[in-house]
């Protein structure tokens, strides 16, 4: 049996029904992410995992236990909140041992795993300071080390890095990945940000309006993504899309593009019908214009350091695509693009499902 | 090196008015203090014969005092400090615990009548106030309170519209997110309200109390109504007492315990300024 199990998880509020029959399974040291954009159910999912929110359809397993039943207290899970919920009164040791005090531990032990717990996450220091004295990334750890001394089953993390600045949140990701590594704790994670979810994940869980879209490794998503909607939430700039007209004998015509798609891409053999050509920015290859698949006219030019991504556009559709740094491209040049098309994704224009 | 502004003739009759009015609003407030110092150390027939304004003789004439302090006859106005102090503890211990319950229960949970029990509070406030004693003072005879310093312990703990709101607003902006983990660890409610809501709700606790000591050791009618014994009557009725029914009492001890009434509340008000002005921006800056 799987470590955590979800079967035909349904959840509504009134008549709007905010979960709908997510079923997904996690093994023992996976890190689960619940992807998606604001409002598609990742919290809601969270909360009824740890039993703050109650009343669902279907049922939850933690460990080989049900717990649908079950209080959060005895459900084993520890969660780290947005807001980190330190309680701002308590030192950090008795924030981190608050849990152990409620349960009549014995104070002997709770010392001792308060210490083990500070010394895991470099917090000796600060162990008699107050929340308000810490730094983000301090009161992160403490969260976290709160939870480690209740030595639970199942991590939850919702959505923790996003009260941090973008630097902080860069070193704190690397950090709970570190943690992750070292810890093998099995953890459900809620973000809305790709990167979090492309970093730190094993499994990503993408959902939209209550409903899974795909179960997926992180790779596995970005290269193989079910659908339109998962192929243009992951990944920064967005892929483009192509539409166009896509022939029998698998040629693609569209938007500039008179292109052979090789067999290899599609999962399935595709009839003619309308499609549209899923490229990301970085397929592209630019190319002396005798050899050039498309020529797009180039509207501005977005350095970000290490890349410059070229906006432009090519048969009245918007392409995007990157480019070195150090390739001279400016604003009105005509740009001769090749695209990697064994990299290609083609999504039925109706649908939107990849074929 | 600095150099002034010229001051036109305008404008220096403009600082005269300002400093003038000043003045004179400053000397209409401390008068009546500064002759109620000098008086209390005047011996009777001094008081009579002398200026209200006049200094005393003998300024360590201490008489008055002791005769306030320990009176021959009569209980001594210490007894009515007790009182006071009693009433005023039992009854901001019982409205700390009612309000701050009160408003854990209104902002935490969702439950039918809930905005109908907060608006019956406010709605209380508009019943006037003149109303409401013949029939508090029948509830207060059947609860067999009625005549003791526990009528007014009863009256003064129950929580007031403004207590309630200055701690829900409180509560508001404690985020529920630290209910949910605590819940998560296995506190009960109780466990959530007692151990982590009430300490943080320490500011607000701190202004409630001090807006209602306030009041409480300020209040004439409701003693007067409802605990006028002289065993049992607070600070503000043993001082009426003093002026009323006894002519024998010299106008000079009557100032002198005035001075040992207000002595308190400036001891406080130097010890507490800074909660006090905390508790009454609060509830404004914040909307």
């Amino acid at each position: 049996m799987p470590f955590l199990q979800l079967e035909n998880v349904s959840k509504s509020f009134g008549s709007f029904k905010a979960l709908n029959d997510i079923s997904f399974t996690a093994e023992a040291g996976d890190f689960v992410v619940l992807l998606g954009p604001s409002g598609c159910g990742k919290s809601t999912l969270l909360r009824l995992i740890t039993g703050l929110t109650e009343d669902h359809e279907g049922e939850i397993y933690i460990n080989g236990r049900n717990v649908t039943d079950l209080d959060p207290k005895d459900r084993r899970v520890a969660m780290v909140f947005q807001s980190y919920a330190l309680y701002p009164h308590l030192s950090v040791a008795r924030n981190i041992s608050f849990g152990m005090e409620i349960n009549h531990l014995p104070r002997a032990e709770r010392d001792r795993r308060v210490l083990e717990a500070a010394r895991a996450l470099q917090l000796e220091d600060l162990l008699n300071r107050l929340p308000a004295q810490l730094s983000g990334g301090q009161r992160q750890r403490v969260a976290i080390g709160r939870c480690l001394v209740r030595e639970p089953d199942l991590f939850l993390f919702d959505e923790p890095l996003s009260n941090l600045d973008a630097k902080l949140r860069h070193d704190t990701r690397v950090e709970l990945k570190h943690l992750h590594q070292r810890l093998k704790a099995t953890t459900v994670y809620v973000t809305h940000d790709q990167h979090e979810a492309m970093t730190l994940a094993t499994k990503v869980v993408l959902l939209k309006g209550g409903e899974i879209v795909q179960i997926a490794s992180p790779t596995e998503l970005y290269a193989r993504p079910v659908n339109r909607f998962a192929a243009t939430f992951i990944g920064s700039p967005a892929i483009n899309l192509v539409a166009g007209e896509l022939d029998s004998a698998g040629r693609f015509t569209g938007g500039g593009l008179d292109v052979q798609l090789p067999g290899s891409i599609f999962d399935a053999p595709a009839g003619a019908r309308k499609v549209e050509l899923g490229l990301r920015p970085e397929n592209a290859v630019i190319v002396p214009p005798e050899e050039a698949q498309q020529t797009i006219a180039v509207d501005y030019v977005e350095p970000t350091g290490a890349d410059l991504y070229v906006n432009g556009h090519a048969g009245g559709q918007e392409v995007v695509v990157r480019a070195g740094r150090t390739a001279n491209i400016a604003a009105g040049d005509r740009l001769p693009l090749r695209w990697q098309l064994d990299q290609a994704l083609v999504f039925d224009a109706e649908s939107g499902r990849r074929i | 090196m600095a150099r002034r502004r010229k001051l036109t003739p305008g404008k220096l009759l403009v600082r005269i008015i300002q400093y003038g009015s000043l003045v004179i609003a400053s000397i209409a407030v401390l008068l009546p203090l500064w002759s109620t110092i000098a008086g209390s150390f005047k011996t009777p027939v001094e008081y009579i014969n002398t200026s209200h304004s006049a200094p005393p003789a003998n300024w360590l004439n201490f008489d008055n005092y002791r005769q306030v302090l320990f009176p021959q006859t009569g209980l001594p106005i210490g007894w009515a400090f007790f009182n006071t102090a009693m009433i005023m503890g039992c009854a901001v211990v019982l409205l700390v615990i009612f309000g701050t319950m009160l408003a854990f229960v209104l902002n935490r949970f969702r439950f039918p009548g809930r905005r109908l029990l907060l608006g019956t509070y406010a709605a209380l406030v508009a019943v006037p106030s003149i109303l409401t004693p013949v029939s508090t003072f029948q509830v207060l005879q059947f609860l067999g309170l009625a005549n003791s310093r526990w009528a007014l312990v009863a009256l003064y703990s129950g929580a007031d519209i403004v207590s309630i709101l200055i701690f829900i607003q409180f509560i508001r902006n404690i985020s529920t997110e630290i209910d949910d983990s605590a819940r998560i660890e296995g506190a009960s409610y109780f466990q959530i309200f007692f151990r982590l809501i009430l300490p943080m709700l320490a500011p607000a606790i701190a202004t409630v109390v001090i807006l209602r000591c306030v009041y409480i050791y300020n209040d004439f009618v409701l003693p007067f109504l409802y605990a006028s014994r002289p065993s049992e009557s607070t600070v503000s009725i043993m001082l009426y007492n003093f002026t009323g029914i006894t002519n024998t009492i010299s106008q000079a001890v009557i100032m002198a315990a005035v001075i040992i009434v207000i002595l308190p509340t400036l001891v406080g008000f130097f010890f507490l300024q800074r909660f006090i002005y905390a508790g009454i921006t609060s509830g404004s800056v914040k909307g």
